[in-house]
């Protein structure tokens, strides 16, 4: 029964941490240990486990547990963040019910109420994104009605899937909920065409919400399609999901790419960095190999740990464009050298981790698209580029009035993150550390 | 005689297109109404049983569930459109004093003040385009497993909770929008798939749904306020 526990303890310390949220410190200590309890529970959970509740089964794979264990552990990361930045605390509850829901819909195995939970998660975590900043609020109305759009195909796919996937009848309507399947994760995830509402939420939201909203919900919107794909596919299904992943991940890689060189709001730029990193990470699932899947899925956490690293960092640098980053690196040292290795890494360069994992990626996608490859790899240097003039402009000498000084806590977490990737990056062998069954998992 | 069993006997009198009707036109009414919490009164119909479960004895205390939770929906609503509705005022009547003075239209500093920004000509447009859309639909896609009336007004539930989320420019507004959309939605569902489970589940969603709609809207107040005062 630990594996109800995932569900239940977030939402639950969710009610507590309501009602506590006027003591900030006490709200963000009980969420950040409620995180990190179900990040350390859903990591030595027995694989084995699974439970029949009123008829469904619910369990949890390795990958489902891992992937849970690092949005976790992610988002308590976040948490501490925001309180260090004096976030609003009504952030903290809201993290915990979302990641309740995320959970339960990882873990459970029918497609219905699975959708729904994930549903009821991203829901939660659009209300993460109204701050003080004008425009936000509108940014989440938007969101909101536009992902919710998902909740019908997804409930049709699994209608379809489930109902009628015995029927030989019914093949056409097993594959055409096949497509509303692949069209709702598509909108959830934010792939290209459906890449318009996240750069919003990276410029007017909190890095809480930009993160629950790319790098968690993205998360568990892959877990729940590899559960979905798993439990029923018509002949010919993996072929087609292979090829859906493949041209969506190169169109996204390439799209957000390009989009990424001009942009002068670094947020925004953020915003493509980890949308195209996101589209390498669908290629990597699409090519279907052992090493490819399992590089893929280490790209998740490692664009995940990016993304959050540099959206903590742009928090404490309150730099919204490139002028103010102006001399970055003497006001706010720790914030600086996160933000540059992370977004090194989202954008793949050498020495850190993110370049390990696009390695073997640009490799399998070469052997069987060379054309493709080249676009990706091509198309890869917008974030770079991106990136390196947000390194430059932090070297910059300005002026300070000295009174504005980083705060130390949110600086060390940002610095934290960014030396993993670049403790990952120069000695990729640290992964060894790890769990025999989780590095199998990550193809290691 | 309880009030549940009056409540019972008062739904069980009512016939199916009877009540597809009362919805289908409280629904196109919220496209027209300006009023924001009059607006919840036609939400709040959308939850009335069309769908199966209303004809069957063992789904009766779900009906009663059904209809708690638009209640619970609309109470949620409430509040925001109260706060809403009285702040718009409120700023309409500042910016109306200051307009004697700037002589810039009311409107275009404030356009969420008026329903979509259009005047009632376009919204009964936007009606007459819901209609359309919704019949179509059910001419090209006509659901098999789904009862006509349930079909018919599930669409036009969709179609027009699509275009009032499109034309709208509050959050409150939208989130109508949305709400009309999943209602439409749940009740062509609720006839395919009646697992408890996931009923249970959709009114969770509802009820979230809700709570992000006001919490979107509340904020959007804000920072309208603190544009206004700037």
């Amino acid at each position: 029964m630990t594996i109800l526990a995932l569900v239940i303890l977030p939402v639950a310390m969710g009610m507590v941490v309501l009602l506590l949220r006027e003591l900030r410190a006490i709200a963000a200590l009980l969420s950040t240990v409620t995180l990190v309890a179900v990040g350390i529970l859903a990591a030595t959970l027995e694989h084995d486990e699974t439970i029949v509740i009123l008829g469904r089964s619910v369990g949890l794979s390795t990958q489902g547990a891992l992937a849970l264990a690092f949005c976790a552990i992610l988002l308590a990361f976040m948490v501490l963040h925001a309180y260090g930045v004096s976030g609003d605390s009504r952030l903290f509850p809201l993290t915990l019910v979302a990641t309740g829901f995320f959970a339960g819909a990882m873990m459970v195995r029918n497609m219905a109420i699975a959708g729904l939970l994930l549903e009821a998660g991203m829901v939660a975590a659009v209300m993460l994104i109204p701050s003080r900043h004008p425009g936000s609020a509108m940014t989440g109305s938007r969101v909101l009605a536009l992902l919710m759009l998902s909740a019908p195909l997804f409930l049709l796919a699994s209608w379809a899937m489930e109902g009628a996937a015995d029927d030989s009848n019914s093949a056409e309507l097993v594959r055409m909920s096949g497509i509303a399947l692949a069209i709702a994760c598509a909108l959830l995830l934010g792939i290209v065409p459906f890449h318009v509402w996240l750069p919003p939420i990276f410029l007017y939201g909190s890095s809480l919400a930009a993160v629950a909203l790319s790098v968690v919900l993205g998360t568990s919107v892959l877990a729940h399609f590899d559960n979905a794909v798993r439990a029923v596919i018509w002949p010919g299904g993996a072929e087609f999901f292979s090829i859906l992943a493949l041209a969506g991940g190169a169109a996204t890689a390439i799209v957000a790419g390009l989009i990424a060189v001009p942009q002068r709001a670094i947020r925004r730029a953020l915003a493509y960095a980890g949308l195209a990193d996101l589209g390498l990470i669908l290629v990597g699932l699409g090519i279907g190999t052992r090493t490819s899947t399992g590089a893929a899925m280490l790209h998740v956490a490692y664009r995940g740990i990016g993304v959050a690293a540099v959206a903590m960092a742009l928090d404490i640098l309150r730099a919204d464009d490139l002028e103010h980053l102006r001399g970055g690196l003497r006001r706010a040292p720790l914030a600086a050298i996160a933000m540059t290795i992370g977004g090194f890494s989202l954008a793949g360069l050498p020495l850190t981790a993110g370049f390990t994992t696009r390695l073997v990626l640009y490799r399998a996608l070469a052997a069987n698209h060379p054309g493709w490859a080249l676009a990706v790899m091509a198309c890869s240097i917008g974030p770079a580029w991106t990136f390196t003039r947000c390194l430059v402009a932090t070297l910059v000498s300005t002026p300070t009035s000295g009174a504005r000084r980083e705060p130390l806590l949110p600086g060390l977490l940002a610095l934290l993150l960014g030396l993993v990737l670049l403790g990952l990056g120069v000695y990729p062998r640290l992964l060894t550390l790890l769990p025999k069954e989780w590095l199998a998992t990550l193809g290691v | 005689m309880s009030v549940v069993d009056y409540l019972s006997e008062f739904l069980a009198s009512l016939a199916p297109h009877q009540v597809a009707l009362v919805v289908a036109a409280a629904t196109a009414s919220l496209l027209v109404i300006e009023e924001r919490r009059l607006s919840l009164l036609p939400l709040l119909i959308q939850y009335l049983p069309v769908d199966p479960l209303a004809s069957s004895r063992f789904y009766r205390p779900v009906i009663f569930a059904r209809i708690g939770l638009g209640v619970a929906v609309c109470l949620i609503l409430y509040v925001t459109a109260r706060h809403v509705q009285r702040e718009l005022d409120r700023l309409v009547r500042l910016l109306s004093d200051e307009n004697k003075i700037s002589h810039v239209p009311v409107e275009r500093r404030l356009p969420s003040a008026s329903l979509t920004g259009m005047g009632l000509i376009f919204r009964l447009m936007l009606v007459a385009l819901g209609g359309l859309i919704a019949f179509g639909m059910w001419r090209t896609y006509p659901l098999a497993t789904v009862p006509v009336r349930i079909n018919l007004t599930g669409y036009w539930l969709i179609s027009i909770g699509l275009l009032l989320t499109l034309t709208s420019v509050d959050p409150l507004r939208m989130g109508f929008g949305v709400l009309t959309f999943v209602n439409g939605f749940e009740g062509i569902y609720l006839c395919l798939e009646q697992s408890l489970v996931v009923i249970g589940l959709l009114g969770v969603l509802n009820i979230l749904v809700a709570l992000g709609v006001a919490t979107c809207s509340e904020s959007w107040l804000e920072s309208l306020r603190a544009e206004t005062s700037g």
